[in-house]
């Protein structure tokens, strides 16, 4: 067996080589994690969003869509007299009748950008307990609570918008009244005012959902008979873990094009990384003869060739860790229903040494294999 | 190489990717209904069946009716873990799977036919207690009451029914045409 110590003094024969193949496995790594951060990040944003105590009230047929849904303004009324069960903070009934509307929002500067508007009432509060209001005060009529991501789907500064600052939607002036935050959930990326104020400049007469806090997930079945028992009122019941779960099987084609994009790139950087070890492993076949003809076997040989690769690939991981800790971790990634933290937990960690493992044992057969090919004299020769 | 092996890739994630979303839908109860459930299924349906769409429009509440369809008029006909379900009317709404040239994955959601004829085609069908609260067993799979089963059911109009909606409390649901 070769001494560990002739693998790791050979990494720093030529150095170019030894920067290329840690270069090359560093992008490949560092796309890996990114790639496992944003789906881990888009995945964890969606399942957090969703409360097993709550239940959404959407219009038949709109089930996969908030914005699309319909549903009259009684509902939340005769929902919260109907369905047993339902959260209780102070003798008020978790019942929240909301809007959702996607418009533009005109900023302080002139300029104005998209935004999700929820129109909500008090009871938000109490249904969305994960709603914490951080700066400011809950909205009144004429003013906006503004979620704590939403400067980063807006596309402005993070301290663009201060309490007391005036937007606009549809021209219509408006002031932020606060903050809020809801920790890992799509809400910190919307804008909440009130239902009053949103059922007017988005010019509807029905409410876009009803959501009901249940004090027992179990009671689900009682929001699905009160919506069968009331045909008239045309509504489906749908757990909101499910509705966000639908929500992530939707996203799931983008989460593959993360993929496909990283892997695209990791390939070419992974073909880089092989030609340059077959241009260094060639260039030692005779090396390779001269340490068979003393007596160390093929197996040995190529057994140290992959130490050798390894060690460079892991320290192409390590690079690609630095870096993703440097510049991915705790960014923020927006997408069409809101924003979400990347964070390089355990998971991209993993990922991330895995694939510098893999590299170093996968890249490092192919052209040992060849290096190693030739019979004994020829390689002496070589 | 390069090319075939990053086509491949790109193939397979793609493939990956188109996954069919999945319609979330009550499980059929594999085990025996109790004593409530278990009688209405057992008794048999009184008098001539008339059709939903025209019962809703004279019918008052703590009226006797006799009423055919089957169960369809929701992507989730059935009450999760309750003795509900949504019965449609055969003469306004025709399950899509039944149109020409319609391969439906969820032909009882009725699809195809307008918001306003699943209105008025439809009725919900429970089975109370004695403490008038729906059983709180489910009721697919019971006596051959499944999704588009054909069913003749008979009960009284609940409380609260009305012209726009009806709410059947059955005595008797028997299946088969």
């Amino acid at each position: 067996m070769l001494p560990f110590s002739y693998a790791a003094r050979n990494l720093f024969r030529s150095k170019p080589r030894l920067l290329q193949t840690i270069g090359g496995s560093a992008l490949v790594v560092l796309l890996v994690m990114a790639a496992v951060a944003i789906n881990q990040g888009m995945k964890r944003v969606l399942s957090a969003s969703g409360s097993p105590h709550n239940v959404i009230l959407l219009g038949a047929g709109s089930e996969e869509s908030v914005q699309r849904s319909e549903v009259p303004e009684r509902a939340a009324g005769i929902a919260a007299a109907s369905i047993p069960g339902i959260s209780e903070n102070l003798g008020v009934r978790a019942v929240s009748g909301e809007i959702f509307y996607m418009s533009y929002l005109g900023l302080p500067d002139g300029g104005r950008a998209e935004a999700t508007f929820r129109g909500v009432s008090p009871a938000a509060l109490h249904v969305h307990s994960e709603v914490r209001v951080a700066r400011g005060e809950f909205p009144r009529p004429g003013q906006v609570m503004v979620g704590r991501l939403a400067w980063r789907t807006l596309g402005i500064d993070e301290d663009a918008l201060q309490v007391g600052s005036e937007v606009s939607i549809h021209g219509q002036s408006m002031v932020v009244s606060g903050f809020f935050a809801a920790p890992g959930t799509v809400y910190e990326s919307e804008i909440w005012t009130t239902v009053g104020d949103l059922r007017v400049l988005a010019q509807r007469e029905t409410l876009s959902c009803v959501v009901i806090r249940l004090d027992d997930p179990a009671d689900f079945s009682e929001a699905d008979l009160f919506a069968k028992q009331r045909l008239d009122l045309e509504l489906t019941a749908l757990r909101e873990t499910d509705y966000y779960g639908k929500l992530s099987s939707f996203f799931s084609p983008l989460r593959a094009m993360v993929w496909v994009t990283a892997g695209l790139i990791a390939a070419g950087a992974l073909f880089g990384g092989f030609n340059t070890l077959y241009a260094a492993f060639a260039s030692r076949v005779r090396e390779m003869g001269t340490l068979q003809a003393i007596g160390f076997g093929r197996g040995t040989l190529i057994w140290s060739l992959v130490q050798e690769s390894t060690l460079a690939c892991l320290g192409g991981a390590l690079v690609a860790s630095l870096l993703a800790v440097w510049f991915f971790d705790g960014a923020t990634v927006p997408f069409s229903i809101g924003a979400f933290a990347i964070e390089i937990g355990p998971g991209a960690a993993i990922a991330g040494i895995g694939t510098g493992l893999l590299l170093g044992l996968a890249g490092a057969l192919p052209p040992a294999v060849r290096c190693l090919k030739p019979p004994l004299p020829v390689a002496l020769r070589m | 190489m390069i090319v075939k092996h990053t086509t491949l890739l790109f193939a397979a994630v793609l493939l990956a990717a188109c996954e069919k979303s999945e319609i979330v839908q009550s499980t059929p109860r594999a085990d025996a209904p109790g004593a409530a459930l278990a009688a209405v299924i057992e008794a048999r349906p009184e008098g001539e069946a008339s059709p939903i769409h025209l019962v809703r429009q004279t019918v008052q509440p703590g009226d006797r009716v006799t009423v055919r369809g089957r169960v369809m008029g929701n992507p989730s006909p059935f009450v999760e873990g309750r003795s509900a379900f949504i019965l449609g009317d055969p003469e306004v709404l025709t399950p899509c799977n039944e149109r020409p040239d319609d391969s439906c994955e969820t032909p009882w959601d009725n699809c195809c036919d307008s918001k306003e004829d699943v209105q008025r085609g439809t009725a919900t069908i429970q089975v109370v207690g004695e403490d008038g609260r729906v059983l709180k067993e489910g009721i697919e799979g019971v006596g051959g009451i499944e999704k588009l089963a054909k069913l003749t059911v008979s009960g009284t109009v609940a409380e609260g029914s009305s012209a726009e909606l009806l709410v059947i409390n059955a005595t008797a649901i028997e299946a088969g045409d």
